[in-house]
């Protein structure tokens, strides 16, 4: 199972780039997009889920030409845009029984036990019949999964998902994508490395319309072993620290002092000490295009 | 702070393109409008008319007002509405400004485009009276007061209200669709209200409560003669500024209660039937790990499935806005629109037609379909925008669901609610009809009309509604888009586009429905109806597919890559089905158009047959002079075939020479819609024929000397119908043929009206130019079923080959003016002093029946009394369908009576009303005696000695039966229809005694109270003498024909010489004053 994107392109009237001669690559498993606000995340992601179309490029998901035949992919296609409403007045089971009918169940019975089944697995069960306008945001999104489930999908495309969930939210929601991805393909887009962290075997750094890494999470961080270093400095001594070596990050500590972390072959300086590498490193080194 | 708010929403519209198309649509339609009445394009409708009188101004503003009611939704609804759609509210109201500088600012900008807008539709007429091609003798001199007291006091008062009602609306119900059906329900209510208040002609109730003030304008300028509103200025009445401060304490009443509950508060304020059940959910469970284990389920992507997901979702959408608020207000609404008015029909006649069914679905239902018209377009939009207003679509857009699904699923949750608003009209028409103790309930007749015929016409409004709605993504302007396509299609005719093939959903006579009969159906109308609804079906379809095409399912920068996406989608099964569409629709239509081009097919023009007449006039006049044979018997047996709705006539005339000199030449005239051959008993030879007009010239070999006959004989059939054209008069029930199927001899082509003082005004009476009083004998057949009846008694009745046959005679010389009917009758007989009563009526129709017999007793002891004996043996009346038209007639011993005057109420009377069908068989007896026995010659006046004698005397009839103050409220209707007549007129008003025949509203109206007023003045008894002397003289006379100035001579020979100026005043002048004033004496004193 393999998702296949080559040299997609496209431009907006106003003259942005989105996306920039993009060529990825996707195997089964949950795949993580990671990228800064504005990268072009939500223009692919867009576009993988049929709903934008690309000036050139091609993709392909097995052996369907998604952009040719995009109706052969949305059936084996479940997609959790960033946002999304619904019909008001409308409970869940009500909801999820229309777009089941919509992605092609056309038996009633089986419709209804695999409603059933979704709100269950996705903990809504209980809430089922209430207005899904009323919803909380966490419960949202897990209807949103619930939605996506209905047609067994082979690909799942899911864009900024946790964003404004709490930790409770956001732990349970990527539980259940984790559950699901055992035999899909999920790509899942975010601007927050924690999301991908623990979760993703695969993943791209994406800004400016262009995929600047790809990568295992595991491998990543494995590869900045000792190359990675941090030192508490004072907030004046910041500026020249940039100057002279690579920082990655930069946070304050309580008292004042500022802690960055650093990239660098060897120790930069005495007041460098080295330190355990995460992914969020393999980020920052990505985008700041140090190499 | 408010100045800010204020000028930022200000700017905001001005930069939107769709306050520019809004502005410079009604710009244009306005110089349009204006420029079309002022002659600018050369069609002069009526060269009378004055585009820019003040009235006028009145009238497009007011009409211009109507379409801004649908703009205004948009923008005031829209100021508010963006806020909340935007979520911008929530950070908006967090701002230091307080909600009265918000709503205030708010209001007042969008009611500054508003008027803008409406401004547009002022600068847009003046712009169309300066046209150079305009016509200057259709214009007068600009002045400003009339757009200024327009704009002043009905627009600005009339938006502002509305602009209040729409910004309350949707403040609460944070729905910009609400503000629509908001309009829609006032527009409603006014409507109601004013029908319940009384109509336009009494009431000052209505007046005042007017919200529009347009009965008000329409009540003090409804009597206003053309002249008069050439110059006169709009009315400044108190009870108009009454009105206006009434209605904008009502909008500051209404602005300020939701200024004051209005709070910054986030949600909207839902008016619901039932409380939402929705609980609070609690999070109970935190970070449990689920096994994934989803049942096995079958996918179906076939086409079977496809389709019953389009019906599940329509159901959806249909439940969506039928469960609304909104909707449900209107349907009720319009269910006591509807049965308003019905209450209300005819009570300006004081007379009501009972509520037979075809009553109900007339012009309820034509009003109504307005309302299913309008409806349809703005649930087109919400429907194709709903999943993007509710920011779904992106779920349903990655469904396997292709596009046409989806907006089938649309267009069937619209013709649901199509159908729901039927149902409503036939619900509250059954409801109606029980109230009203009228239990002849025909479920059939309202199923086939609602459900077959109109419905076909809405569906195919609703896939244009589709397309016009999915093209154009702004739900408003795709309503304001449809709408002006509405009025557009309505106006092609008048820019030279004739064929229905070009004009949307329009089929040949398409209010056909309107003139449903009882005894005759449809008739022929149903066949071209269907046929058209079946081209304009294969183009709705054609239009669906180019819808689904332009469904937005991908997120688009700019209306160019919707096209990329467009051309992207006609691949494979969607360019082949769009290509059968396209070839099915092309075809069909090309056939249509054969048909539409076949000789038979095509129908004279009024204005070509005015240009082909001026022609034969100039070819054929000089005819005019030469004298002719006059008709002397007339036989004819005509066969009716009903179930073919063919007939043929054969007889023949004896022409007798009653002139002094020999006569060589004979002219034939032959029905229009008739194939005849003609032969004569002498030698004649064809010298000049016109094959447009049928018209014939002969001469005849031996010229038949002074005294000297010769026979005419006939043979004349109908011309077949055609799928588009009837050309047959017979119809499967209820034929009603006149004489005019028959030749006429002599030059027909000269229709001036001449003085009553010029010598050849004698020759001929007023409704014959080759007869005088005939000898007539028919023999008529028709279907075993059916009865058949013309002028005579019957002789003899009798079957044969299974046909029915009947032998007319008229015992004594008639007119030759008679009717041929046939039909299922049932008869209702009676005999009274001798003469024997019949009505031949439809078997349903036994409402009247017992008041026309009392009218016909009435009418002979009155008439008998006053002015001799009956002249025939029998007086029957036939009644015929309503297509043919609602008047009755007298001919021979026949009186022929529409169905449309055979179900008046009878309850009615009882309460005070007029008794109509009493009236309208005492009438047409009576022109036994003023119109059969005196017959006045071919002249101005003709009607006063026909119509207003008969219509005083009808007068008196009832005065005897229902006492005098019947006979006044009686007159006072004459009144009103004197004065809206004069109201109409084109031309100059004549004296009575010179009336056009034309001008019903002076032989009928001025006639019956003037004579009735004379009568008072000198007494009835010496009236109805000088009257009967006057009959005495000239009854069954031959030429020179009498007229109205003989008539006046006895008139004035029976008043007194101090009341000698009544005759001036009454009949011989035209002042209005003077008559109202003697009317209004006679009146006191009596």
């Amino acid at each position: 199972m393999v998702l296949n994107i080559q040299n997609l392109t496209k431009i907006y009237p106003n003259g942005l780039k989105a996306l920039d001669n993009l060529t990825l690559e996707v195997n089964h498993g949950m795949f993580g997009l990671l990228g800064p606000n504005g990268a072009g995340k939500s223009s692919l992601m867009r576009t993988l889920a049929t709903l934008q179309s690309p000036d050139t490029g091609t993709i392909h998901f097995e052996d369907i030409d998604v952009l040719k035949n995009p109706m052969d992919l949305r059936k084996q296609l479940g997609y959790l845009p960033q946002e999304f409403g619904v019909y008001p007045a409308m409970s869940a089971v009500k909801l999820l029984d229309y777009l089941a009918t919509l992605k092609g169940i056309a038996s009633r019975n089986e419709r209804k036990q695999l409603v059933s089944r979704v709100l269950d697995v996705t903990n809504l069960y209980e809430v089922r019949n209430k207005n899904v306008i009323n919803y909380s945001g966490g419960m949202k999104q897990r209807f949103g999964i619930a939605q996506l489930l209905l047609n067994n999908p082979k690909l799942i495309i899911v864009d900024e998902p946790t964003a404004g969930l709490d930790p409770t939210e956001r732990n349970r929601f990527l539980n259940i994508l984790r559950e699901i991805a055992s035999n899909n393909i999920i790509i899942f887009s975010t601007h927050i490395v924690d999301d991908v962290k623990d979760l993703c075997n695969d993943m791209a750094i994406m800004n400016g319309g262009k995929i600047l890494k790809k990568l295992q999470p595991s491998l990543a961080v494995k590869e900045l072993e000792y190359k990675i270093w941090t030192a508490n400095i004072t907030r004046e001594k910041l500026e020249e620290a940039e100057q002279a070596t690579n920082v990655l990050s930069s946070k304050y500590n309580h008292d004042n002092s500022i802690n960055i972390r650093v990239f660098a072959e060897a120790q930069p300086s005495f007041e460098f000490v080295n330190t355990t590498p995460n992914l969020e490193d393999v980020y920052f080194i990505a985008l700041k295009n140090i190499s | 702070m408010f100045v800010t708010i204020c000028r930022f929403e200000i700017k905001q519209w001005l930069k939107s393109w769709s306050f520019y198309i809004y502005f410079f649509a009604v710009y244009l339609l306005a110089l349009l409008s204006m420029a079309g009445a002022s002659g600018a394009f050369g069609e002069n409708s009526s060269l009378i008319n004055i585009a820019n009188a003040p009235l006028g101004i009145y009238g497009f503003i007011n009409f211009f007002n109507k379409l801004l009611l649908i703009i205004l939704p948009a923008i005031v609804g829209g100021t508010i509405y963006k806020d909340f759609k935007s979520n911008f509210h929530s950070i908006l109201y967090t701002y230091p400004f307080s909600k009265t500088n918000y709503l205030f600012a708010k209001f007042i900008s969008a009611f500054c485009i508003v008027l803008l807008i409406a401004l547009a539709v002022v600068g847009g007429l003046i712009t169309g009276t300066i046209l150079p091609t305009a016509n200057p003798a259709q214009l007068l001199p600009f002045n400003a007061a009339p757009y200024l007291y327009t704009f002043c006091w009905i627009t600005i008062p009339n938006l502002f209200l509305l602009s209040v009602v729409v910004f309350a609306v949707v403040l609460f119900s944070r729905n910009i669709y609400t503000g629509f059906i908001a309009v829609v329900l006032f527009w409603l209510l006014k409507e109601i209200a004013v029908r319940i208040m009384g109509g336009f002609t009494e009431g000052m109730a209505s007046i005042i409560v007017d919200p529009f003030a347009e009965s008000t304008v329409q009540y003090y300028t409804r009597y206003r003669t053309q002249a008069e509103q050439r110059t006169s200025q709009l009315p400044h009445e108190p009870i108009i500024i009454v009105n206006r401060l009434l209605w904008l304490c009502v909008a500051l009443i209404i602005f300020y209660i939701s200024y004051r509950s209005f709070s910054f508060s986030q949600s909207a304020v839902s008016i619901g039937l039932k409380r939402k059940r929705d609980e609070r959910s609690v999070k109970t469970n935190v970070g449990t790990i689920i096994k994934i284990d989803l049942p096995d389920t079958t996918f179906d992507f076939s086409f079977w499935h496809h389709l019953k997901t389009s019906m599940k979702l329509a159901w959806v959408d249909f439940g969506f806005i039928t469960k609304s608020n909104a909707f449900i207000s209107i349907v009720v609404a319009g269910a006591v629109f509807i049965m308003a008015l019905l209450l209300q029909m005819n009570s300006q006649t004081d007379t009501r037609i009972l509520p037979v069914t075809w009553v109900i679905l007339g012009f309820p239902v034509f009003f109504f379909s307005f309302l299913i018209q309008f409806l349809t377009f703005l649930y087109a939009g919400i429907l194709v925008h709903r999943d993007s207003t509710a920011n779904f679509a992106q779920l349903i857009a990655v469904t396997p669901v292709p596009n046409w699904v989806l907006l089938l699923s649309k267009w069937l949750a619209m013709v649901k609610v199509q159908v729901l608003l039927l149902l409503i009209i036939m619900v509250s028409g059954i409801a109606v009809q029980v109230g009203s103790g009228y239990y002849q309930v025909e479920i059939g007749h309202y199923l086939f009309d609602l459900f077959v015929i109109h419905l076909i016409s809405f569906m195919i409004w609703a896939f244009l509604s589709i397309l016009v709605q999915t093209v154009i993504t702004n739900t408003y302007l795709g309503l304001f888009v449809l709408i002006l396509l509405l009025l557009g299609i309505s106006q092609l005719p008048a820019v030279g586009i004739k064929s229905y093939l070009l004009r949307f959903n329009d089929t040949p006579n398409s209010n056909f429905f309107l003139y449903y009969s009882d005894i005759s159906g449809y008739g022929q109308s149903l066949k071209p109806y269907f046929l058209f609804k079946t081209y304009w079906l294969l183009l709705g379809i054609v239009f669906f597919e180019i819808a689904t095409l332009f469904w937005q399912r991908q997120q688009t920068n700019g209306f160019v890559e919707r096209l990329v996406i467009v051309r992207k989608g006609i691949s494979g099964h969607t360019a082949a089905a769009l290509l059968v569409s396209l070839i099915a629709f092309i075809s069909f239509g090309f056939y249509l158009f054969r048909l539409e081009q076949l000789p038979e097919n095509t129908i004279l023009s009024g204005q070509n047959e005015q240009a082909l007449l001026t022609q034969f006039q100039y070819k054929y006049g000089k005819l005019e002079q030469i004298k002719q044979p006059r008709i002397t018997s007339a036989f004819v047996q005509l066969d009716i075939f009903p179930e073919t709705n063919s007939f043929i006539a054969r007889g023949n005339y004896t022409l007798i020479n009653k002139t002094t000199i020999p006569i060589d030449t004979l002219m034939i005239k032959t029905g229009y819609d008739e194939i005849t051959t003609l032969s004569f008993n002498t030698s004649a030879t064809l010298v000049s024929k016109d094959d447009t007009f049928k018209f014939a010239v002969y001469t005849l070999q031996k010229p038949l000397a002074p005294g000297d006959s010769i026979k005419l004989l006939y043979t004349v059939r109908n011309r077949a119908n055609t799928l588009l054209v009837q050309n047959s008069n017979v119809l499967k029930n209820g034929t009603y043929l006149k004489n005019d199927i028959l030749p006429q001899v002599g030059y027909f082509a000269n229709t001036d009206k001449k003085h009553p003082g010029e010598s050849t005004a004698f020759h001929n009476h007023y409704q014959s130019i080759n007869s005088d009083l005939i000898n007539f004998e028919a023999v008529l057949s028709t279907s075993p079923k059916q009865i058949a009846i013309t002028a005579g008694t019957l002789q003899k009745e009798w079957m044969e080959n299974n046909r029915r046959y009947f032998h007319y005679k008229m015992e004594t010389p008639i007119k030759f003016v008679v009717g041929f009917q046939s039909g299922e009758f049932a008869k209702a007989e009676e005999t009274y002093k001798g003469i024997d009563l019949k009505i031949y009526y439809h078997p349903q129709h036994t409402y009247n029946l017992q008041q026309m017999i009392e009218g016909l007793k009435a009418g002979l002891n009155y008439n008998v009394a006053n002015f001799g004996a009956y002249q025939h043996k029998q007086a029957k009346i036939i009644e015929f369908p309503r297509q043919i038209g609602s008047y009755a007639t007298t001919s021979g011993n026949c009186i022929q009576i529409s169905e449309t005057r055979c179900i008046n109420d009878p309850g009615k009377t009882v309460k005070g009303g007029i008794d109509l069908s009493f009236y309208v068989a005492a009438h047409e007896l009576t022109h036994q005696w003023w119109g059969n026995q005196v017959i006045p010659a071919d002249a101005l006046g003709a009607t006063m000695i026909t119509e207003s004698i008969t219509e005083y005397i009808s007068a008196k009839i009832y005065e005897k039966k229902y006492g005098k103050q019947h006979a006044l409220k009686f007159l006072d209707i004459q009144l009103s229809r004197y004065l809206a007549g004069r109201a109409n007129e084109s031309g100059r008003e004549p004296p009575l005694y010179l009336v056009n025949p034309e001008q019903s509203y002076i032989a009928y109206g001025k006639g019956s109270i003037a004579l009735y007023t004379l009568s008072e003045y000198i007494g009835e008894d010496t009236l109805n003498k000088s009257l009967n002397a006057f009959l005495d003289k000239v009854k069954f006379q031959h030429p020179p024909y009498t007229t109205t100035l003989e008539l006046l001579d006895y008139l004035k020979q029976a008043t007194p010489a101090s009341l000698q100026y009544l005759i001036v005043d009454l009949f011989e002048g035209t002042d209005k004053e003077k008559l109202l004033f003697h009317f209004n004496k006679m009146r006191k004193a009596g």
